[in-house]
Formats: structure tokens, C-alpha cells, sequence
């Protein structure tokens, strides 16, 4: 290394200055002085023969012996300091390693150092040779005419030269000089600079680098995205990244050279950064994401600062690199983010669905076994009616959840597919409709959740599904229509009842398909009061079937609405009443008949009775037996009117009344709630009313101009429901009780009492007859009846 | 209504198949003056007695022994001939050409009687 740097040294002087040239020449000198000798062969000793052959000593030889003595003495201390002088050269010729090869006058090798024989290999034998012999070993051009241009000019000459194995070598060419300023041979010095060669190489490349380093750095502050500034510690500006310019709007000119502070409008010039610049950094070697807010003439920016020393080596100016990160959107981005994240919180906490996100977990094999909720929203807690979730899992929750619902969302969160489905949670007694989807990364096994509690629904489903069975398997017409009378549905009973398949009747009119042609009224008033929101009961009707034939139907028909309320259309419910309506028919007929009959042998009896008493003077006990005949007729035809199912009260006693009132005017009345009595007792109570009619006429209050009856009828419910009738005559002649009991007073007295199962009283009073029946109403009333 | 005699010399045919009545009709006509000119049983009877004429009114049975005399109404109707419908049914549902006929329900007494044979031949 040392060795290195010597060299190197010698390097740097292009020309030997005087004096080393000088010094280099006093060994020579001392060197000339001495005969050479093999240098590596003979050490000391050898160059001590050598001084044996004097090399031109002037010394006189004619002197006496002392002088002699003295002169040989003195040569021999001359000698000796020789020796040691050539001595002391060798050692350091070969402790140089300079390779050194002395030639004389003629050229010829005077001497050479060990060194240099290794190198050119060089012999013992070639001492004496001349030069132009050997000196093409030594690979260097010109070097014999370098030679004898130093020899004859005195001047030295330097060369370089490429050696074997491309070794450099740098070969001097020196004069040598003789004491008596004369040239004295020529010394040639080979110093091996390959080492130095290489340094050289290195250097160069070094540079090159660095060069290359420079217009590197330099691109990259040039092109990196981000305003950069390479600033020296002065705060001077030594480099800016284009960016700085387009982001500050600024120009190299304005920018480069200048005090940091000074920039722009000075707007660096704040407090804070300097204390930054000036004190912290110089302890630091970095600071970061020191914010400054100012306005570079588009607005407020947020800018980032960021600062950094260069380290560099010692005694080097230290460099401060900043740069300047506008997070201005950024923050702006992230104010957007968070307000949309807010924005999104709000969404799922205004949600009516549930929703949550849960982390599955697997066991040992890999299956899901439970999971753990990590968000929800408050609906989720509406639509589970659990509390509290919120880091717990759901086995803790409820032990005995279904192992269904992990094994979905254990497929959703491996998978990444979404899933949708309804099932039952029967732990929360809930049916829920759910969409499952995958958050996050895979690995965070994470899934989110948003369902509803469609238990309502479903149970409603269910309800319909039983609902639908029961539609199916109705022996009943059910069938939906719009409001057009189109047919949307046609159940099993509608095929059987009207003979068309569902497909046949389903898009069809109801009017085209069911309603003989003299009642198409009938579905336009339907469709009418279906529109206004009204239902049909109970609309008894006549269809026709497929095959032609008439039905008797009792239809009800009840809107049907959307879930907004709207009325879209009509169910209809048909029962086939055809044999119901035979059967009533049937009924009726037998009843006319029972009445013909019965009007009929009345009218027999009435002719037989006639036909008995004709011309016998009893005409006026024949009347009294006709008038009678013919009330018991009009009671039965309140009872045929009533098909036998009873009587209306006010009827029964408007028709008796009406038969004797025609000729009364309005001097009878009647007042009384409406009750439907049993046949047996409206025929009882008709003949009653008969009798007093009667007798009033005879009489009583009707016999005279201005008498009056009046009936009056009651329920009471004490203590039992109880049936009361008044009949009461006034304004009649003097009433004197019968001296017997006729048939009238007792068909009164005894007949009605036995057939209301109550009793009677029938009083003569003197200002007019009145008759009270008092009778359990369970008695008289008609059961079933209104 | 007037008095009977208003229907002095009326000419009745009676159509009833029950004799009794028949008898009674007989005897209650001719006290109010009347005179029965033909009595019929059987429906052609009373359709060939009616085609027939010579009568003023007809009293018609509209049930003779379970068939309907309304035919024979039908064609008296047609024919501006006054008759009277005679019914033991509470309600009887006539047919659309014989709406508005004189009707009297059995049993009837005498004025009831008297009263529908004077409509018949006043109202037709």
C-alpha cells in the first residue's frame, strides 16, 4: 500500500525535478567509481575484487615507499569507503525493487540489479554484452535509440511500456554522470507500474461513475414524482425535481442557487420549519411528515415535508434532501372516505334488515363449528331479539344453533360465493331470509350478513300452502278473477262443477264461459260492486256447465287487493245448491199441495155444511160457521206464505184484524214487536182473535159506530222470557157477561191456553170486553227464528 | 159492487172437479141469480165447454185433478172471455198470459164470491 502510494507520488511528477535527478545521479556517480560487478552474485566481497581494476585513477606511481604506504593506505581507506559506498548502493538498488541496468559508454551492460535479472532473465553472462544485443527482451520500442539519445544529448528520456503478461512499466533513461561533468554511461530504471496502472484504471472508472452516479441522482431528483429539493447546508437550493417546479409554479432560474427560505413568496419561511431546518436537523439525521398548509395560488395545499441529510464522507459539504408529499386530496380523499364510511354506518344502521359481519372458525379438520360477530347493526338485534353479541359467538349465544347455518357461511367465507337462503333458526323461534357474502381478505374468514325475520311471512306462506290444499281438495267452485272478469285460478271443485279443465277456463271470461245468456247483467253488477270494494254474499244464481246445463249456485264474491290495498280483482266461492234448490222446490210443491188440500176439503166442508142446512132456518149458524171455516183458511195462508215455518205475529194478527177491519174502518189497532210464532200457536192465536172479533162485532166495541179495540203485544224477560197479549175493547155498549159459556169463550179460554201452554183471562168488564194471554215465550216462539 | 142482482141472468160455467163444491157454486149462483149453463170435471170437458160458449163468465178450477187449467184460461183470455181462477194454493204462480186475472182463494164466502165474478166481467 505504502509502496502504492510511493509510486504513485513518483507518478504525479511528469519530469524528474533537478535535484532527485541529481541525487540520482550522485549514486551513479558513486556507482562508476566502483568496477560493476554481478550484482546479485557478488555481494561486498565481490565488488571489493572489482575495485582491483581501477577504472582511470590519475594518481601519480612515482612516489617514495611512505608516500607510497600512504597512498595505498589512503586508497585502501579510499577503497573501503568505495566499498561501502557501492556497498550501501547495491542494498538499496535491491531493496528497491527497481529493476536498474547501467550501461557504459559503448553501450555495453556495465551492471544491472537482481530485480530486473529476474524479470528480463538476465544472466551473470550478459554483463559486458552490448545493449543492441539484449534490448529487445526488454519489449520496449526504441529503447537502444533512447539509449544512445541520452548518451550523446545528456538528457533523460522517459518511456512507457507494456511487458509481458501485460505488466506496465515506466523505463527511464538516465545519463549518467561523471565526476568531471562528462556523461559517464547510461542508467536505465524499469519501474513495474501495473499496480499504479491499475489504480489509474480505477480512478478513471471511478470517475465515470461518478459521473454516472451524478446525471443518475440528478435524473432521478429530475423525474421522481414528487417536489424534491437537494438543498447544501446553507439552505441553498443545489437541485429540484421538475415536480417542484410544476407543483410550486415556479422555474429553475427562479429556484436553483436561491436560499431555501427565500423561495416563492417566501412561503417556507415559517417559524416552525425553520426551527426544523436550523436546529433539529443538524442533531437528526431524518424528520418526517411535517405538515405546512399554505396557499401556492390555487387554493390551500397540505403539503407533507420530509427531510434528510446526506451522509457523507468527512470533509465533504453534507447535503439536506426535502421533500414534499401534497396530500392535499389525499386528505381530502380520506375526509371523503370517512364521511362515506359514516355515510355507510348510517345506511346499515338505517336498515330494517339485520345486518352483521361475523369471523367463522374451524375446527382441527377444517369444518366450521362457530362463529364470532364482530359488527352489527341495530336492526339485527329487532330481527334476531338477541342482545349483546357483539364479540361473542353464536354457540355461546345459543348452544343449540343448527349446524346448517355454519356450514353455509363456512362455505361462503372458504369459497368467496355468496349464498341466499331461508331457514329456520330454531333457537330464536324465527324464520329469517338471509344473504351471505364474503368480507375482507379470504384468509380473514370473515362473512357479512344482511337478513330479515320473515317468520310472519312464512308462517303466512305455510298458511297459504295449507290454505292452497284446502282450495284443491273443495268440493266448492274457487276461482280468482281481475277485474275484467277474466279467470286467473280454477280450482279441482270448479273443474268438477263446470266441466272445464283449468287450462280451458284460466284467460277466459267468466261471463263467456259460466252465465247463460238472460243474466250477463248479473256479472256486470258484480264487476260493478266489486270495483267499489264491495263483496257478494251468498248470491244465489244460475250457471251453466260445459255440457249446457243450468246450475243453481250460490256464489260469494269478495275483492281481492294487492298489498298497497288496490283492488285487483275477485275470489269467488261456488256452491252447486242445484239439488238443494230440487229439494226446496220439492218442499214447496208439497206444501202447495198439502195447502191445495187442504183449502180444498175446507171449501168441501164449507159446500157439505152449506148443502146440510140448506132451507133449514139456521142460516145465520151456518154464517158463524162459515166466517169461522174461513179464519182458520187465512191462518194457514200466513203458514203456507211461510212455507210452515212459522208465522210472523203482526201478520197473523193484520190478517184477522183485516177480515172484520174492512168494514170497521180504522177503529181497530195493533202494537207489538215482531215474533215468529209456531204454526200450531198462529193458527191458535188466528182462531182466538176470530172468536172476539166476532163477538165484538156482535156485541162489543164494533157493534156500535164508535167503539174501538185495541191489541197490544209483549216480551218480558221476568223472571223468564214471557209472551203477553192484550186484547181490549172500549167505547162499546154496556157489556153484560154471557149467562153461559159459548163455543167461542171457550175455544178462547180453554183451546188457546192449552196450545200457547200458558193461561188466559178473558173478562166481561163493563166498559168493554178485554182478553189477557200471558204465555212462556220459549213456548210459542219458533225455534231458529229471528 | 152493486147488489146481486147485478148479476141477474149471468150465465156461469162452472169448472171444478170436486162435486161438493160444484153442488154449493150451484146453489149459491142461483141465489144470487145467476144461472149455471155447464158444469165441467175434466179438462178437454172444460176446454171443449169453454171453446164452446154460451156462458157470460167462467169460474175455473185451476187444479183439476192434478193437471193445470191454465190452457183453458189461455184460450177464454184470447177470446176476451171473462173467467174467475179458483185456488186452493196459497200462492199460485200464473203464467205470463194469464198475469192480472181475477183470482179467489178457497174456501170463500159468498160476497167473495159475488165480488170476483163482478171484477171478471168488468175489469176483462
Amino acid at each position: 500500500m505504502s509502496m502504492a502510494n510511493d509510486i504513485r507520488e513518483d507518478g504525479d511528477t511528469a519530469v524528474f525535478p533537478a535535484d532527485e535527478a541529481a541525487g540520482a545521479a550522485r549514486i551513479f556517480e558513486a556507482a562508476g567509481h566502483a568496477p560493476p560487478g554481478g550484482p546479485s552474485q557478488r555481494p561486498h566481497d565481490e565488488a571489493e575484487s572489482g575495485a582491483m581494476e581501477p577504472a582511470g585513477d590519475p594518481d601519480e606511481a612515482h612516489a617514495p615507499h611512505e608516500r607510497l604506504l600512504a597512498v595505498i593506505q589512503e586508497l585502501q581507506a579510499r577503497n573501503e569507503e568505495l566499498a561501502r559506498a557501492n556497498s550501501e548502493l547495491n542494498s538499496l538498488i535491491a531493496g528497491t525493487g527497481i529493476g536498474t541496468l547501467f550501461l557504459d559508454n559503448e553501450l555495453r551492460v556495465r551492471r544491472f540489479t537482481p530485480h530486473l535479472a529476474s524479470t528480463f532473465e538476465l544472466v551473470a553472462a550478459d554483463v559486458g554484452r552490448p545493449f543492441a544485443e539484449l534490448a529487445a527482451r526488454f519489449e520496449t520500442e526504441n529503447l537502444l535509440a533512447d539509449a544512445q539519445y541520452a548518451l550523446r544529448d545528456a538528457v533523460a528520456v522517459e518511456r512507457e511500456s507494456v511487458g509481458k503478461e501485460g505488466s506496465f512499466y515506466r523505463v527511464r533513461v538516465q545519463p549518467g554522470h561523471a565526476g568531471n561533468g562528462k556523461v559517464d554511461g547510461v542508467a536505465l530504471t524499469f519501474v513495474d507500474i501495473s499496480e499504479r496502472e491499475r489504480r489509474d484504471e480505477e480512478v478513471r472508472s471511478l470517475n465515470v461513475e461518478l459521473e454516472t452516479g451524478k446525471t443518475f441522482a440528478e435524473s432521478i431528483v429530475a423525474t421522481v414524482r414528487e417536489p424534491m429539493l437537494v438543498l447544501d447546508q446553507d439552505l441553498r437550493v443545489v437541485m429540484a425535481s421538475r415536480a417542484f417546479y410544476r407543483d410550486f409554479l415556479t422555474t429553475p432560474e427562479a429556484t436553483v442557487h436561491e436560499l431555501f427560505y427565500d423561495l416563492g413568496d417566501r412561503q417556507w419561511d415559517i417559524p416552525d420549519l425553520r426551527r426544523l431546518l436550523d436546529d433539529v436537523l443538524p442533531e437528526h439525521t431524518s424528520l418526517e411528515a411535517f405538515e405546512v398548509r399554505h396557499d401556492f395560488g390555487a387554493g390551500e395545499r397540505i403539503i407533507l415535508l420530509n427531510a434528510r441529510r446526506l451522509r457523507q464522507q468527512p470533509g465533504v459539504e453534507p447535503l439536506i434532501l426535502l421533500t414534499f408529499e401534497d396530500i392535499t386530496d389525499r386528505s381530502r380523499t380520506m375526509q371523503a372516505l370517512a364521511a362515506s364510511e359514516s355515510k355507510y354506518r348510517q345506511l346499515f344502521e338505517s336498515l330494517d334488515e339485520g345486518f352483521c359481519i361475523i369471523e367463522m372458525m374451524f375446527d382441527d379438520a377444517g369444518q366450521p363449528v362457530d362463529y364470532r360477530f364482530l359488527e352489527v347493526n341495530s336492526a339485527f338485534y329487532r330481527n334476531t331479539g338477541l342482545a349483546d353479541v357483539r364479540g361473542r359467538t353464536m354457540k355461546e349465544l345459543i348452544p343449540e344453533h343448527e349446524q346448517y347455518w355454519f356450514d353455509i357461511y363456512g362455505r361462503v367465507a372458504t369459497t368467496g360465493e355468496p349464498a341466499r337462503f331461508e331457514q329456520r333458526g330454531e333457537g330464536m323461534h324465527r324464520w329469517f331470509d338471509v344473504y351471505a357474502f364474503r368480507a375482507g381478505a379470504p384468509g380473514q374468514h370473515q362473512v357479512a350478513i344482511l337478513f330479515n325475520d320473515v317468520t310472519a311471512r312464512k308462517e303466512l306462506t305455510i298458511g297459504q300452502a295449507r290454505l292452497a290444499s284446502i282450495v284443491d281438495t273443495s268440493d266448492d267452485a274457487i276461482i280468482s278473477k281481475d277485474l275484467d272478469g277474466v279467470i286467473a285460478s280454477w280450482n279441482r271443485g270448479a273443474e268438477e262443477m263446470f266441466g272445464y279443465a283449468a287450462e280451458e277456463a284460466i284467460g277466459r271470461t267468466i261471463a263467456s264461459l259460466l252465465i247463460p245468456a238472460d243474466r250477463q247483467y248479473e256479472e256486470d253488477e258484480i264487476l260493478r260492486r266489486l270495483r267499489g270494494g264491495e263483496s257478494v254474499d251468498h248470491f244465489e244464481t244460475v250457471r251453466r256447465h260445459k255440457d249446457g246445463s243450468l246450475l243453481d249456485v250460490s256464489v260469494t264474491i269478495s275483492p281481492l287487493r294487492n298489498k298497497d290495498g288496490r283492488i285487483i280483482g275477485a275470489s269467488k266461492i261456488a256452491r252447486d245448491v242445484t239439488e238443494r234448490k230440487r229439494y226446496e222446490r220439492h218442499r214447496e210443491l208439497l206444501i202447495q199441495e198439502l195447502n191445495h188440500r187442504v183449502k180444498n176439503t175446507l171449501a168441501s166442508v164449507q159446500a157439505l155444511a152449506a148443502q146440510t142446512f140448506r132451507g133449514a132456518g139456521m142460516r145465520e149458524s151456518v154464517a158463524n160457521f162459515e166466517a169461522r171455516l174461513l179464519a182458520m183458511s187465512a191462518a194457514h195462508d200466513v203458514l203456507t206464505r211461510q212455507s210452515w215455518q212459522g208465522a210472523g205475529i203482526r201478520e197473523v194478527v193484520g190478517d184477522a184484524v183485516a177480515t172484520w177491519a174492512g168494514k170497521s174502518g180504522q177503529r181497530a189497532s195493533f202494537h207489538g214487536p215482531e215474533l215468529r210464532l209456531r204454526p200450531a200457536v198462529a193458527l191458535a192465536l188466528a182462531m182466538a182473535l176470530h172468536e172476539l172479533a166476532t163477538n165484538a162485532v156482535k156485541y162489543g166495541a164494533l157493534s156500535n159506530k164508535k167503539g174501538k179495540v185495541s191489541i197490544e203485544w209483549s216480551v218480558s224477560d221476568d223472571p223468564q222470557p214471557c209472551f203477553r197479549l192484550c186484547w181490549r175493547e172500549c167505547g162499546g155498549p154496556p157489556v153484560h157477561a154471557p149467562v153461559r159459556r159459548g163455543f167461542g169463550s171457550r175455544l178462547i179460554e180453554y183451546g188457546l191456553a192449552r196450545d200457547l201452554g200458558g193461561t188466559v183471562d178473558l173478562s166481561f168488564n163493563a166498559g168493554g170486553v178485554e182478553c189477557r194471554i200471558e204465555a212462556p215465550l220459549e213456548g210459542i216462539r219458533e225455534e231458529g227464528a229471528v | 159492487m152493486e147488489d146481486g142482482d147485478s148479476l141477474d141472468g149471468c150465465r156461469v160455467l162452472i169448472v171444478e172437479d170436486d162435486a161438493m163444491i160444484s153442488m154449493m157454486l150451484q146453489d149459491l149462483l142461483e141465489d144470487m141469480g145467476c144461472s149455471v149453463v155447464g158444469v165441467a170435471s175434466r179438462l178437454e170437458e172444460a176446454q171443449r165447454k169453454g171453446d164452446a160458449g154460451g156462458f157470460d163468465v167462467a169460474l175455473l178450477d185451476v187444479n183439476l185433478r192434478g193437471e193445470h187449467t191454465f190452457p183453458v184460461a189461455e184460450s177464454m183470455a184470447q177470446r176476451r172471455q171473462p173467467f174467475v181462477l179458483t185456488t186452493g194454493y196459497a200462492t199460485t204462480i200464473l203464467p205470463d198470459a194469464l198475469r192480472g186475472a181475477t183470482l179467489l182463494q178457497k174456501p170463500y164466502r159468498r160476497q167473495d164470491l159475488e165480488r170476483a165474478l163482478w171484477d171478471a166481467m168488468h175489469d176483462g
